[in-house]
């Protein structure tokens, strides 16, 4: 974890809360350490707890039939794991995997869903925490369709970097290559390109930010548009 | 490269992903090399049938097929070329574990099977294979 937890300046929408509310909810949260590759939800699994991330970054990921799979979403300190059991879904629709360890906080859901009827703050920022997930989740769709795997990375190196507030991303081909539902060979190719750029530099298993600059210029328009709605309705 | 090719090294590329081609075309004809390209097995044996092509190195990424399989196929489609084994095969495997990461595996004569890690590491093997060949011409020439 990168330091003691101090969930309210942590985790933004925790952070948001008047002091009243988060005095209200602070019994009920717990500190987690949430590991590398740990699975918070199965597909169709149960939602008995919510996540807070701090520095962690969770991906919801998509599994098929013929055992491929691809990320749909990115969540982080700016939201939350978990937040359908609002909307009065009880089984999580897609996988969930810590992707960069940290800490967190966690809540039973039931919490979660009173406080949310109480229709108080946090009940508004979940709203448009919802609003700029469904965006994001919309927004990759179109990326993951239209766009390169170049351009992918790159928007995905950005987000990630994001969440974790770090230079160096502990992410292996395989990893890249699952989340961006491309081959390995693809991941090894739009990584040459970024690192022939210096925009990064990748070798077993770590990447590593050198111009962010640089990544921002070269992404598709996918990873200012989500980080737009995202600083307009959350930030 | 090598130096002492006259002409540029040409790869004959079977690769079947649509998204990762057009990339690596061009990143292999950023290395500085000729790059043949088909799409499949099929359409490679059609390209290279009765040696119409010139091609130092052949290289295969296939879908949805065991190594084996796409070994197979990488050697029919270089005796189909009417090249013999000294020309090298290389196959870019797609699931592996991480104890086979970052390493190139010779399985017979010129056959090699790529176990992608780093970015480098096509580029590193492309290039020494074709060193070795252009020494051994040059040794035979002499």
């Amino acid at each position: 974890m990168s330091e003691a937890l101090s969930p309210q300046s942590e985790n933004h929408l925790l952070a948001a809360l008047p002091a009243e509310d988060y005095q209200r909810l602070s019994s009920h949260l717990q500190p987690v350490e949430l590991r590398h590759g740990q699975i918070l939800y199965e597909t169709g699994g149960a939602m008995d707890y919510v996540y807070f991330p701090s520095n962690s970054m969770i991906s919801l990921v998509s599994q098929l039939s013929d055992g491929s799979s691809v990320e749909i979403g990115i969540v982080g300190y700016e939201g939350m794991i978990g937040v359908s059991a609002v909307l009065g879904v009880d089984q999580s629709p897609h996988e969930t995997m810590v992707q960069i360890p940290d800490g967190g906080l966690r809540m039973k859901t039931s919490v979660l869903k009173e406080e949310f009827r109480r229709s108080g703050a946090l009940h508004d920022s979940l709203l448009r925490y919802i609003q700029m997930l469904l965006l994001q989740t919309s927004q990759l769709a179109a990326c993951n369709r239209l766009h390169t795997s170049g351009e992918r990375l790159a928007r995905w190196l950005l987000m990630s970097q994001d969440r974790c507030r770090c230079d160096d991303l502990p992410f292996t081909q395989e990893f890249l290559a699952m989340m961006l539902g491309i081959r390995r060979a693809g991941v090894t190719e739009a990584a040459l390109i970024l690192q022939a750029e210096e925009y990064i530099n990748y070798r077993r298993g770590q990447v590593k930010i050198l111009d962010r600059a640089g990544l921002e210029d070269y992404t598709c328009e996918c990873y200012r548009i989500v980080k737009d709605e995202f600083d307009r309705l959350v930030a | 490269m090598s130096q002492e090719h006259e002409r540029p090294a040409t790869i004959f590329l079977v690769e079947e992903d649509d998204e990762t081609r057009p990339i690596l075309k061009n990143n292999l004809q950023g290395y500085g090399y000729r790059v043949l390209v088909a799409l499949d097995e099929e359409d490679a044996l059609e390209r290279v049938h009765g040696g119409r092509i010139q091609a130092d190195l052949f290289l295969v990424d296939t879908v949805g097929v065991s190594l084996e399989d796409a070994l197979n196929a990488g050697r029919g489609i270089r005796e189909h070329a009417k090249y013999d084994s000294h020309t090298p095969l290389v196959v870019m495997a797609e699931k592996y574990g991480a104890d086979l990461e970052g390493t190139d595996v010779n399985v017979s004569g010129n056959d090699w099977i790529t176990y992608l890690e780093d970015p480098g590491q096509l580029k590193n093997l492309l290039a020494r294979l074709i060193n070795q060949l252009s020494i051994q011409d040059a040794s035979q020439e002499i």
